[in-house]
């Protein structure tokens, strides 16, 4: 790197700049003023850039707590958070330009910080889960805390599993009355019953806090950082904490938890001694015991779901799914993902050697009833889902009871004849619940999902009018393949024909239907309506298959379209 | 409904197919006639050794006649070597059986043997060919025909049924398209029927329709695959206005000329009047403007009472209600297979 070529462009900019190479670290200097105080940032050298030039605040400890500076005590430099993400994508090409925008957005955090105390408060606060773990370094053996809503309440905790070295196994574990919601599979629920794990020495506690101070800027801090924070236990809880501070032991777990600007954050305080003791309540108390702050890692409901991409408010929702194939596996799948909080898993299969590639399941399920296997697979998995299974098909569930008790049944089944004589009896019946229809078209063409919300125009028989005689067809107009050809293939006789396509197909038409509930569940969909996404031909034409029109202009993929169709009868009769 | 499904309705109301109950009633009649000429003729030491179905059942395009009356054309063949010089005295032979089959009006025709079922409005003719290696030849001339009348002409009846049914060139849904043409035709034979008088009616041949139709078809189908047949007809009949079909004799007269796309080539409207040119011409301007002007109607009422006067009261001009309601039809196949897996 062309240093000089840098320090002459910042100096243009108008930058006090200069280079400082005999040093043991050679370094960039740049000095400030801001409100009348000198500040002095530096960058030590570097070869390439790989990301935004990285600037210290020289000797922060002269300044009041500044937010998004992290405090370095043994350089006697502040780290400052520019939010550097992977997303920001810099000139490598032109140094001088990278360097001049670090240089501008690092001044930027410490000029709003020092010179707009309100907005330095809030964020401090807002980081304060951030600058926790600067003063609670990663040790990997973490507390993990499944509390469910926060309120105070006593924690058992258990030491990780004996030699483990990763994953949960290697974190302690903090256990309250409040994970009863947690399914019978979930991890947690598996370790109370397994007692794989001995008690940790001392007692936990979850205490909720009304208000919160900025963490402190270091370690040494945190004692006097906890004696205020008691101060702010609310009334309804104190009573509760004064009867767990009169326990004597030599060691103690708060788990704290406070608002933020940036939403509920977690943290904690490990106190050990070497005799039972009470806990500290006071700065002489303190003296007797190390204090350490610890991290938290929250397992409850609140904070994974949305955290990890699923939406809470699909938990109390409820959709039976007819079908656990390549399709139906994937989207029990989806939908769990989603956050979907009750299934019902409905087929008649067993998980066979030929279902391997294209499933979802793996080897170790081969021979299981699928549904049995996904809601093992899913209750591992989601903790907190409510699934039931039944090895039962299509047409065995035209129950109206059952069937109005969900908010969705999603048929994947790939039965055109079923499909329709099961839409034959919801609508014979009048029977109240919406249905998505899906299904993959072989050789890797396309796949379709079809929904049909009964108040709404449009159903699914709209999806099947023979668009060339405009009455009752057995074939879906959706299809892309002409009907009436035999596309099954076979590589041991006729009790072994299979419609070829792989799993990318059944993953895409899975992540059709699943987006289709998904927003239908959210009520963002409120109209019968039709998706499609189509894929190559090459194959199906070099196998010398007829392809319909519909393929052949078909330009709106994944787009959410009418299921409607004025040639339906049962529409429009 | 949408004005396609009042075509289709249409469709049914003139389709004339080998399902229907009146074909099948014929067709008895002229497979025990048929296995008796082939007995003959065995006899004769002139084995049949093939026959077929050729015509509009053959492709597709037979129609209900306004009369009632309808045709079947079954042609015998025979092979060539060995055959005789003289094509009619084997058409005597069919005439023979013909007539001891109690058949007193049989006659033998330029290009085949004709019976006529009076009392069931049912017309069979036999053409008769000779087919040596894939090559065919039809017997023509008739019973009072000089030997300069009399041949053997080279003819292909099974190419120009294929070359009818063929629909490779049509790309993706091409069933769907074929089915269209066949629609098609079957359109254009009712509008003749309705709007020319009988004498000229019988002088615009279905096969002339036919190869016009097929050299100038324009499918139509929209985006979700539903067939668009007032498009395509009305396309279709632009393009054959523009083929060159129709040569100006100046005064507004007009010669048709419609040559067979397969051996022998002729044209079919060789022997055909200014007249029959000239009202075929006019008519088919008059009928492309009629279904342009439907294709900018919104109303279907309004748009059905334009193709009622094009096509007679088989096209149903239908009631506001019913217009807005669609009846159940179930498919006619017992199944189908179809793409859909999960």
């Amino acid at each position: 790197m062309n240093y000089e070529a840098i320090v002459s462009h910042l100096d243009t900019q108008g930058y006090a700049v200069s280079l400082v190479t005999d040093i043991e670290k050679p370094e960039l200097v740049i000095d400030i003023d801001i409100g009348g105080q000198n500040v002095t940032l530096v960058h030590f050298l570097i070869d390439e850039i790989k990301r935004l030039p990285q600037f210290f605040l020289k000797a922060p400890k002269q300044y009041d707590q500044l937010a998004h500076v992290a405090i370095i005590e043994q350089w006697d430099l502040g780290f400052i958070c520019v939010n550097d993400r992977d997303s920001v994508s810099i000139n490598y090409e032109q140094p001088h330009l990278a360097m001049e925008e670090g240089v501008k957005r690092h001044i930027t955090i410490i000029e709003k910080a020092m010179l707009n105390p309100c907005w330095n408060a809030s964020e401090l606060l807002r980081e304060f889960s951030a600058n926790w773990r600067i003063i609670a370094p990663a040790s990997g053996r973490e507390l993990i805390c499944s509390s469910l809503n926060g309120n105070m309440e006593d924690m058992e905790i258990y030491r990780p599993v004996a030699e483990a070295k990763s994953g949960f196994d290697a974190l302690f574990l903090g256990i309250s009355q409040s994970t009863e919601d947690l399914t019978e599979l979930s991890y947690i629920r598996r370790q109370q019953r397994q007692n794989k794990r001995q008690k940790a020495i001392g007692k936990g506690m979850i205490i909720p806090l009304e208000s919160l101070l900025p963490a402190p800027p270091t370690s040494s801090g945190t004692g006097e950082w906890y004696l205020n924070a008691i101060e702010h236990i609310a009334k309804p809880d104190e009573q509760m904490f004064n009867k767990f501070a009169s326990w004597r032991d030599k060691e103690f777990w708060l788990i704290f938890n406070a608002n933020t600007p940036s939403g509920l954050t977690w943290f904690g305080l490990h106190f050990v001694t070497e005799k039972k003791r009470l806990l500290p309540m006071t700065k002489q108390a303190l003296k007797q015991w190390k204090v350490k702050p610890i991290r938290i890692k929250l397992f409850n409901k609140e904070l994974v779901m949305p955290r990890s991409g699923a939406l809470p408010s699909l938990t109390n929702k409820s959709v039976v799914l007819m079908g656990c194939g390549s399709v139906g596996g994937e989207i029990a799948h989806k939908l769990a993902a989603a956050g979907v909080g009750h299934l019902r898993l409905c087929d008649p299969d067993t998980f066979s050697i030929d279902n391997l590639y294209r499933h979802v399941l793996s080897s170790n399920w081969i021979g299981q009833q699928k549904t049995t296997a996904l809601c093992i697979d899913l209750e591992l998995k989601y903790p907190w889902i409510h699934i039931k299974n039944h090895p039962t098909e299509l047409l065995d569930a035209r129950n109206r009871a059952v069937l109005e008790s969900y908010d969705l049944l999603v048929v994947a089944i790939g039965s055109p004849t079923h499909e329709r004589l099961f839409h034959d009896f919801l609508m014979e019946n009048e029977i109240n619940i919406s249905v998505i229809n899906t299904w993959v078209e072989g050789y890797g063409v396309g796949g379709h999902a079809t929904l049909d919300i009964p108040a709404a125009k449009g159903c699914l028989r709209c999806a099947y009018v023979d668009m060339d005689t405009l009455s009752r067809g057995l074939a879906s107009n959706l299809n892309f393949f002409e009907p009436g050809q035999d596309l099954t293939t076979n590589h041991a006789g006729c009790g072994d024909l299979f419609l070829p396509y792989n799993a990318i197909s059944a993953c895409q038409t899975a992540l059709v239907a699943s987006d289709f509930a998904v927003k239908y569940l959210e009520g963002k969909i409120e109209e019968s309506s039709k998706t499609s996404w189509k894929g190559d031909a090459t194959d199906a034409l070099e196998t010398g298959f007829s392809l319909t029109h519909r393929y052949e202009v078909f330009n709106q993929s994944l787009q959410r379209l009418p299921l409607y169709n004025k040639y339906c009868d049962i529409c429009n009769g | 409904m949408a004005i396609q499904s009042h075509f289709i309705r249409f469709h049914k109301e003139i389709m004339l197919g080998r399902k229907d109950p009146a074909y099948s009633a014929a067709r008895k009649k002229d497979d025990s006639m048929t296995d008796e000429i082939k007995k003959v003729f065995k006899e004769k030491g002139y084995p049949v050794i093939d026959n077929f179905i050729q015509g509009s059942f053959a492709t597709a395009t037979a129609i209900h006649n306004k009369t009632g009356d309808f045709d079947i054309d079954r042609a015998l063949v025979i092979k060539a070597e060995g055959a005789p010089t003289d094509p009619v005295e084997l058409k005597k032979v069919i005439l023979e059986v013909l007539e001891k089959r109690g058949f007193k009006n049989a006659i033998i025709k330029k290009p085949c043997v004709t019976a006529d079922y009076s009392s069931e409005k049912l017309h069979i003719d036999f053409p008769l060919y000779t087919e040596d290696n894939g090559d065919y030849k039809l017997a023509v001339g008739k019973r009072t025909s000089d030997d300069d009348n009399k041949e053997w002409s080279p003819s292909a009846p099974k190419a120009l049924i294929n070359w009818i049914n063929d629909s490779t060139s049509y790309g993706v849904s091409a069933s769907s398209k074929q089915q269209q043409f066949n629609r098609i035709v079957r359109y254009l034979k009712r509008w003749r029927d309705e709007k020319f008088s009988d004498t000229v009616t019988k002088k615009v041949y279905s096969i002339g329709l036919t190869v016009m139709a097929k050299r100038c078809f324009a499918p139509a189908l929209d985006d979700d695959g539903t067939p668009n047949d007032l498009k395509a007809l009305k396309e279709t009949i632009t393009n054959i206005l523009l083929y060159g079909f129709f040569s100006n004799q100046g005064n507004s007269q007009y010669k048709v000329s419609v040559h067979l796309p397969v051996d022998p080539y002729r044209d079919i409207f060789d022997s055909s009047s200014l007249d029959t040119g000239t009202q075929l011409r006019n008519k088919l301007t008059n009928m492309e403007e009629k279904l342009q002007e439907t294709l900018g109607k919104d109303d279907e009422v309004k748009q059905c009472k334009v193709l009622n006067k094009l096509f007679g009261e088989d096209f149903i001009i239908p009631d506001e209600s019913e217009s807005n309601t669609t009846k159940k039809q179930y498919s006619t196949a017992g199944a189908v297979g179809t793409s859909q897996g999960a």
